[in-house]
């Protein structure tokens, strides 16, 4: 469904510029990769994820993929043909990071305007913005201008404009960002739908909690290149990482045994919260709880997040980095 | 066609919520009422004072909204990132710009036709008010002398002639200048090529708007446009500048050749907007005809800026 081979960006920085809110002069080295050498590919019907720290290239991925950018090296196709085709941009759908849309139009002339871009009749417009403002939660809100609007509704107009055309493929860029709970929850379920109703949803995220939520597959990115991809079956290692046993009012002689015990121990107001590494010792705890020491509260045993997952991977390709320039110090100094 | 017709009607009801326009138009009555009593001042050829300063208003501010309204819609659409879902979806960068430059062209046209209209409405009212006007309305020429009609024939006059003078000028507007007196004749002409005008000014407007920051634009705007106003001054300086040295350009002193360059330089590139400027036979109530190589050259010059700023925006990436 989208293929991306060697996808590269380069950007040539002006040789004026402010950054941190200073005007920098720059000369010499203006060249900022954002993105190297991207090859994946996503498969129809699968909710793919873009991950990756802020600056990793997740945004300029997508922004090459919707062709607002031009690569500077490398290809992609989406459905099979180049970017920018007209006839796979009547079959996508595209919500960009906190996106701003024209904020003295009304909700629904909102959608009315985005939908004559599609070339959409009036007969099928009429039917259309009602359906997506009832998806989207925002019934009862298309008369009201979009500068009145939350930030948690600009970003469901802004799903419903996604929507218009009722695409095969979504894009979406840091779709959870700057959302309470309850809106989080709601673009997962809405992202959910969408996959049950066969689409492909191409995201990009820093939120991994809500991304391991709901990717098939994912891919990683850190300073523009891709240090992970595949299923997040395969990323997460299926063992046991550790065991949380939670317990409140244990025997002095039992708390200091699992003090001894533990990796680590928490006390939580009269809740205590240990962790285990070793299976047979989790299970001899709750058994000695269960027999009169102290009352049991939880028992869980823990797999690793992709959080972690994620972090270990970064801080892993952050060492190497350190080490490398450490060599390249020494080598120069000798 | 429909993609780049809705891009055009969304520009125009950006501009139409834009309180920059309604400052503008507001300004813009001001100056023609003040023509009318810049008028009362002129001993000779009143008549021809307020059409001047009427028409010459109506220039002025148009050009003003070409460039103020003109430099910030397609910067802010970049700046705001607005852009990034209009060119996701099933239309080409050329489409976004020329539905711009249509949408803000048919901003100005509105507005100088509304700028059209309210001069009219000042023409018929001072035409209403003149002393002549007055005397023969409000009194009666009877043998014993000028009788007054009575203060209900006053009031009613005036009522009449404000309403008449709207109602009037409207006419002026919708027909096209085809129903005219002479007070207002050729106004609607002059107003058509103020839009020749302003066709090219947006052009530049929208052009320098897609590569830079609405500050810039308006600065490079405003200067094609001074420029173009005084293109056929800067051609014959640079003849004169000749004539003084016996035609030898190499008489020149350096200075003399670097402002020769220059002025040779900007009249060829700039657009010649003194064709577009009629004001004075039209002030003095010439006939015109309106000549088809000056309306080529509104059409072709804007076409040509305008595919300019296509091709730009064409391959530039959005930040």
């Amino acid at each position: 469904m989208i293929e991306m081979h060697g996808l590269s960006k380069v950007y040539v920085q002006d040789v004026i510029g402010v950054e941190h809110g200073r005007v920098k002069l720059r000369l010499l080295d203006r060249r900022r990769v954002a993105l190297q050498d991207l090859t994946l590919s996503v498969e129809k019907g699968e909710i793919f994820g873009l991950l990756g720290p802020n600056g990793a290239g997740k945004t300029t991925a997508l922004k090459i993929l919707m062709g607002l950018h031009f690569a500077s090296s490398g290809t992609a196709t989406i459905m099979g043909k180049p970017l920018g085709d007209p006839v796979v941009k009547e079959r996508i759908g595209f919500l960009p990071e906190n996106p701003h849309f024209y904020d003295y139009l009304r909700g629904e002339e909102f959608l009315e305007f985005y939908a004559q871009l599609y070339g959409m009749s009036k007969e099928k417009r009429r039917k259309r913005i009602p359906e997506l403002l009832d998806k989207v939660g925002l019934t009862g809100s298309g008369e009201l201008p979009l500068r009145g609007y939350s930030k948690g509704m600009i970003q469901r107009i802004g799903l419903a404009q996604a929507l218009l055309n009722d695409p095969d493929v979504v894009f979406l860029d840091e779709p959870q960002s700057g959302l309470d709970p309850f809106g989080r929850k709601e673009v997962r379920d809405l992202i959910l739908a969408l996959r049950e109703e066969g689409k492909t949803v191409f995201f990009s995220s820093h939120i991994l909690g809500d991304a391991e939520q709901i990717c098939d597959r994912v891919a990683i990115l850190h300073k523009g290149r891709p240090i992970a991809i595949g299923p997040l079956s395969e990323m997460l290692s299926a063992r046991i990482k550790e065991y949380e046993v939670s317990f409140t009012d244990p025997t002095p002689e039992l708390l200091a045994a699992v003090e001894k015990g533990a990796t680590r121990l928490v006390q939580r107001q009269n809740e205590y919260l240990a962790f285990l590494s070793d299976e047979g010792a989790a299970r001899e705890l709750a058994r000695e709880l269960l027999s009169g020491k102290g009352s049991l509260t939880g028992f869980l045993p823990r797999k690793e997040t992709l959080e972690e997952y994620f972090i270990r991977e970064i801080e892993g390709k952050r060492q190497e980095e350190r080490a490398r320039n450490e060599g390249v110090r020494e080598t120069s100094r000798a | 066609m429909s993609k780049v017709l809705a891009i055009a009607l969304n520009t125009f009801r950006e501009a139409v919520r834009n309180r920059i326009l309604y400052v503008l138009l507001f300004f813009s009555v001001l100056i023609l009422l003040g023509a009318w009593v810049a008028s009362t001042l002129s001993i000779e050829q009143p008549e021809r004072t307020v059409r001047d300063l009427g028409v010459g208003a109506i220039n002025i501010i148009s050009g003003l909204i070409a460039v103020f309204v003109g430099i910030g819609l397609v910067y802010n659409d970049l700046d705001k990132k607005t852009i990034y879902t209009i060119v996701s979806k099933p239309i080409s960068r050329w489409q976004f710009i020329v539905g711009k430059y249509l949408g803000l062209l048919l901003t100005i046209f509105v507005n100088v036709m509304i700028m059209t209209w309210v001069f009219c409405v000042v023409l018929h009212l001072r035409e209403a008010f003149t002393d002549e006007s007055i005397m023969q309305a409000l009194y009666t020429q009877t043998d014993s002398g000028l009788v007054p009609k009575g203060s209900g024939a006053t009031m009613m006059y005036y009522v009449t002639s404000f309403f008449g003078s709207i109602f009037k000028g409207l006419g002026n507007v919708l027909s096209f200048g085809l129903y005219s007196t002479k007070i207002t004749s050729g106004l609607l002409f002059a107003s058509l090529l103020t839009m020749l005008e302003m066709a090219i000014i947006t052009a530049f407007a929208v052009l320098f708007s897609s590569f830079s920051t609405p500050t810039l634009s308006a600065f490079m705007t405003a200067i094609v446009w001074i420029i173009g106003k005084g293109n056929q001054d800067l051609y014959l300086l640079t003849l004169s500048l000749l004539r003084n040295v016996g035609g030898s350009f190499e008489a020149l002193e350096p200075s003399n050749k670097l402002v020769y360059y220059f002025a040779q330089g900007a009249s060829h590139i700039a657009p010649n907007l003194e064709i577009f400027n009629q004001r004075d036979r039209i002030a003095m109530f010439e006939q015109l005809s309106l000549d088809p190589y000056t309306v080529l050259y509104g059409i072709v010059y804007s076409a040509g800026v305008v595919a300019v700023a296509a091709m730009i925006f064409q391959r530039r990436n959005f930040k």
